[in-house]
Formats: structure tokens, C-alpha cells, sequence
């Protein structure tokens, strides 16, 4: 996955049935590109996604000055891991 | 997943809406976000209603509206979770730190008289404080009635400003 619109503001993927590796593929463009206008990502309603898999994109924003993401929507999504599966 | 949540309310220069609505949160990530916003000073809007927050959960998130004196929340949503009479007084006790909070959801809970007492001197001591929404609690009428009277009375005094 390549970034290609440094122009793109609001990213909108709720519903879509993504996956995990979608959101490992977002989170290596946050990391590796200079310069993002990202300012909305909603990633609502994907259940397929794990926690661990949130949790791998959420680390790609943190100290990352090049994607200015001042709202961050995750609803609907299990977000909580499971203690049961964990172990 | 509590230490992204960690990461990025600590460390985020950008976020300033966070929506977590129906995500199976409990008593480790509300403590995360609790410990996220010891250091934050920009997030103006939390949004965690439909969750599985209790009184387990919100220690953390108390400390830093005690501690943290430039916290920028704004809009907190904390509906339909399991907050029970005393989590809404301790979470009120510290959100009488934060200046500039505008409107509070703790639409269906099971908040009552304690709750009710400290929401009401809240709202007369934080005249930010515009609307707060707590029907589906057990909260008297009475209270009820002077906790929105106020807030009104909130309201008029900001527009004439």
C-alpha cells in the first residue's frame, strides 16, 4: 500500500470488512511516509479486525509528526483483549 | 492494546477526538486511557459510550483530571456503561478540575443521590458546564430539574459574554 495523495484528509474504512493485515499495511504507509494531510481516520465496524491488529496502527501514530490525525473513530469495533485467548 | 492507548494519548501532538463507542472497553484499557491523559493536553472530545466501564476502571482516568491542570477535554460521553452511584461521584470529584468541559453524558447508568448532590454543585461551581445528560439514572427529579435549570443558566451567561 502506497500513499500516493498528500492532499487526502479524511480516510473513511468503517464497514468495510477489513482485516488485520489492513491495518498492518496502513500503519507501515504512517510509518514510512514524510508527509500525510490525514486529519480523520474512521476505521467503525470492522469486527474482523483483532485488538492486536488496532493496536499495531494506534503505535504507528505515536511520535509520528507526519500524519496530523486529530480524530481517531474506532467504534464497533472489540477492541478489549481477551483474557481467555491471551493466555 | 493499553500501551498504544497509552502512546498515543500521551505522546499525540494531533488527536483531538477520540471515539471508542461500542468496543468491549473495560477495566485495562479505561485505565490506559486514564494513564494516556496524565500527559495530554490535547484531546477535547472522549467518546466511550456503550462499554463495560466501572468503578474498576476509572481510578486512572480521576487521577489525571486531578493532576493534570491542562487537560482540554471538552465532551466526555461515559453512557450506557455500568457506572454505579459511586463511580459518578468519584468521576465527578475529579472532573471539577477540568476548566473548560462543556457537556457530559452519562446517559443510562445507574447514578443516584450522591452522584445527583456533587453534579449539581458541579454545574453551579464550573460554569462551562452546558448540558449534561442523565436520564436513564436514578437520579431524583428534583435534582434532575436543578442540575438543567443551572445549565441553562450556564448557557445565557455564555452568550452574553
Amino acid at each position: 500500500m502506497k500513499a500516493n495523495n498528500s492532499v487526502l484528509q479524511e480516510l473513511n474504512l468503517s464497514d468495510n470488512q477489513l482485516v488485520d493485515k489492513n491495518l498492518e499495511d496502513l500503519a507501515q504507509v504512517f510509518k514510512c511516509e514524510r508527509k500525510l494531510s490525514l486529519t480523520t481516520l474512521n476505521l467503525a465496524s470492522n469486527p474482523k479486525c483483532k485488538p492486536m491488529a488496532f493496536a499495531t496502527l494506534m503505535s504507528s501514530l505515536v511520535n509520528n509528526n507526519s500524519v496530523p490525525i486529530s480524530r481517531l473513530v474506532l467504534n464497533n469495533n472489540d477492541l478489549e483483549v481477551s483474557k481467555k485467548t491471551h493466555s | 492494546m493499553a500501551k498504544a492507548f497509552i502512546g498515543v494519548l500521551s505522546c499525540s501532538k494531533f488527536l483531538t477526538q477520540l471515539s471508542l463507542a461500542n468496543c468491549g472497553i473495560g477495566k485495562d484499557i479505561m485505565l490506559a486511557i486514564g494513564e494516556g491523559l496524565f500527559k495530554n493536553n490535547k484531546l477535547q472530545q472522549l467518546n466511550v459510550r456503550g462499554n463495560r466501564i466501572k468503578l474498576n476502571g476509572i481510578k486512572e482516568f480521576v487521577r489525571s483530571c486531578f493532576q493534570n491542570s491542562k487537560l482540554a477535554l471538552k465532551s466526555i460521553d461515559f453512557s450506557q456503561n455500568q457506572l454505579c452511584d459511586e463511580s459518578g461521584y468519584l468521576l465527578c470529584k475529579g472532573l471539577k478540575f477540568i476548566n473548560g468541559l462543556e457537556t457530559i453524558n452519562f446517559r443510562s447508568n445507574t447514578l443516584a443521590e450522591e452522584s445527583g448532590d456533587i453534579l449539581s454543585i458541579l454545574v453551579k461551581e464550573n460554569r462551562s458546564l452546558l448540558k449534561i445528560n442523565l436520564e436513564l439514572n436514578l437520579i431524583k427529579p428534583q435534582v434532575l430539574s436543578e442540575i438543567e435549570k443551572q445549565c441553562k443558566q450556564n448557557r445565557l451567561d455564555q452568550e452574553k459574554l
